[in-house]
């Protein structure tokens, strides 16, 4: 399902509901990848399938003003439970391919960066370079904004690149082509397309609420409200005779 | 029992990590951490069982002081030796002697009893010379050793120093910690248990009400006196070969027949 069908869908929608509204086509764009990456993250942690994980063979391997060695992420990640969106980071090299792929035999373990202390604690957990670590610093560094992973372990080791997996999120600034298929499985489109009425439907109303009518007993018109518990649904004359 | 078959920590942890739902460690504790929880399971199993011996050998120190080698607990067995390192001639047992302490110089020593005739004023101690010496000579036990307490030196009588090399024989608390752990097959279903309680003990500090019933679980399996298998692996490890158990049994049926 591409995202030009499922847009001009919701474009129709919408302004049949909201004739005189001006959505556009961008808006409802952005509208699908903000909820198309709640939907995913949903998906990743019900099944935690590879199904949005993503490789990159040859990330290069830097080193920060105080030497640490980093590697600057190529696409945003999935926050997930300790650091699940980012499923291996290897060496770029297999050196024993009979036992399997590199990221089977040495792997980056993710680690917090307030417990890397904790990991110089005992023999088997200390960082080498058999046994390197990965911890995230994912807003700023010295007030550059950055989205690195540092590596522990390799501080002696000639790594020029190393080879990761990720589990990504959609960034609207790097959609090229709306023909391309949404990331998400084809079931879950439905859930897609409601959630963005919905969220259609809530910025419609917000301006509604706030108006200031001028009235002490202005009553606002909260039919378009789902939830019924809290706002139910206005009495018939007769029922409230009755009532009273 | 005594077999040359051994589990790799790879093949525990692919066990432990499926038990437990961490086959991609993203619950918190890394891959070291668990093979540290191998060591310690092997440590324990050593203290209980005394599985593991491992052997030294030493030149005769001039001041008859040995420190113990680190990784190793009870002294079994410590011989003199004459001859080399890999063909040792002339051996001579070398004994404990209570209270026995020469450190420093290894020459002089104090002890509540003496071989040496050096507390001959003593009227509560008798005075042993007269039973290690005759005219031809020492004779009796002059071989022997005290462990110094808290410092672990083990300090020989100066006699010992007639042997050019020290054989002695400990138990090991498994590998060095830092070493790959070495699991004997006996021990598989224990180590794997332990890991995995071990496991669950850290995470109830995280989520009591789900973790707590699973270690409940698992503590019962690792140490039910019964059935559990830390038990079985301390009878397996203690038994006896079959042939041993054949020799001992036509030794002892023999030896008031002969």
């Amino acid at each position: 399902m591409t995202y030009r069908y499922v847009v001009y869908d919701l474009q129709k929608n919408f302004n049949a509901t909201f004739d005189d509204a001006d959505f556009t086509f961008n808006q409802i764009l952005y509208w699908v990848m903000v909820v198309a990456n709640r939907l995913r993250v949903q998906q990743t942690m019900a099944t935690n399938s590879d199904l949005f994980t993503s490789t990159f063979d040859d990330v290069p391997v830097l080193t920060d003003a105080k030497g640490r060695k980093y590697i600057d992420l190529p696409e945003q990640v999935m926050d997930l439970p300790n650091n699940a969106g980012i499923v291996y980071i290897t060496y770029n090299e297999d050196t024993c391919n009979c036992s399997g792929p590199a990221f089977a035999q040495v792997w980056f373990q993710g680690v917090n960066l307030g417990n890397v202390q904790h990991l110089y604690l005992d023999t088997y957990t200390t960082p080498s370079s058999t046994r390197p670590y990965f911890y995230r610093v994912g807003h700023k560094v010295d007030g550059s904004g950055v989205n690195r992973l540092y590596l522990l372990g390799i501080e002696c080791a000639p790594v020029k690149s190393v080879e990761i997996a990720i589990k990504c999120s959609l960034d609207p600034k790097k959609l090229c082509n709306i023909d391309e298929d949404i990331p998400l499985p084809d079931e879950m489109v439905q859930d897609l397309v409601m959630q963005v009425l919905q969220l259609g439907k809530f910025i419609m109303l917000m301006p509604k609420e706030v108006t200031n009518e001028g009235e002490d007993e202005a009553v606002l018109n909260t039919q378009m409200y789902s939830n019924r518990a809290v706002n139910p649904p206005q009495l018939q004359p007769l029922q409230q005779q009755q009532a009273e | 029992m005594n077999a040359n078959d051994f589990v790799s920590v790879d093949h525990l942890l692919a066990e432990v990590t499926a038990t437990v739902n961490d086959t991609d460690f993203k619950k918190g504790f890394n891959k070291g951490w668990y093979i540290s929880r191998i060591q310690d399971a092997l440590q324990e199993l050593s203290f209980d069982t005394f599985w593991l011996t491992v052997i030294h050998d030493f030149e005769t120190p001039e001041n008859c002081q040995i420190p113990m080698p680190p990784n190793v607990f009870n002294l079994r067995e410590i011989y003199a030796y004459q001859g080399e390192l890999c063909n040792p001639r002339s051996t001579q047992v070398i004994y404990w002697k209570r209270l026995f302490d020469n450190r420093y110089s290894g020459d002089g020593y104090t002890a509540r009893v003496k071989d040496d005739g050096s507390n001959g004023a003593d009227i509560f101690q008798p005075n042993q010379r007269v039973y290690t010496n005759n005219m031809q000579g020492f004779y009796g036990p002059k071989y022997y050793y005290n462990i110094a307490e808290g410092d672990g030196i083990i300090m020989l009588s100066k006699e010992c120093r007639g042997f050019p090399f020290i054989r002695m024989k400990f138990n090991a608390m498994g590998v060095p910690i830092g070493d790959v752990p070495i699991v004997p097959r006996f021990f598989e279903r224990a180590v794997v248990d332990y890991v995995e309680e071990k496991f669950y003990n850290a995470m109830k500090s995280r989520d009591i009400r789900l973790y707590r019933p699973l270690w409940q679980d698992t503590f019962t399996k690792l140490t039910d006196p019964r059935d559990g298998s830390w038990n079985k692996a301390k009878k397996r490890i203690k038994s006896m070969d079959t042939s041993e158990k054949n020799s001992m049994e036509e030794y002892i049926s023999s030896m008031y027949h002969k």
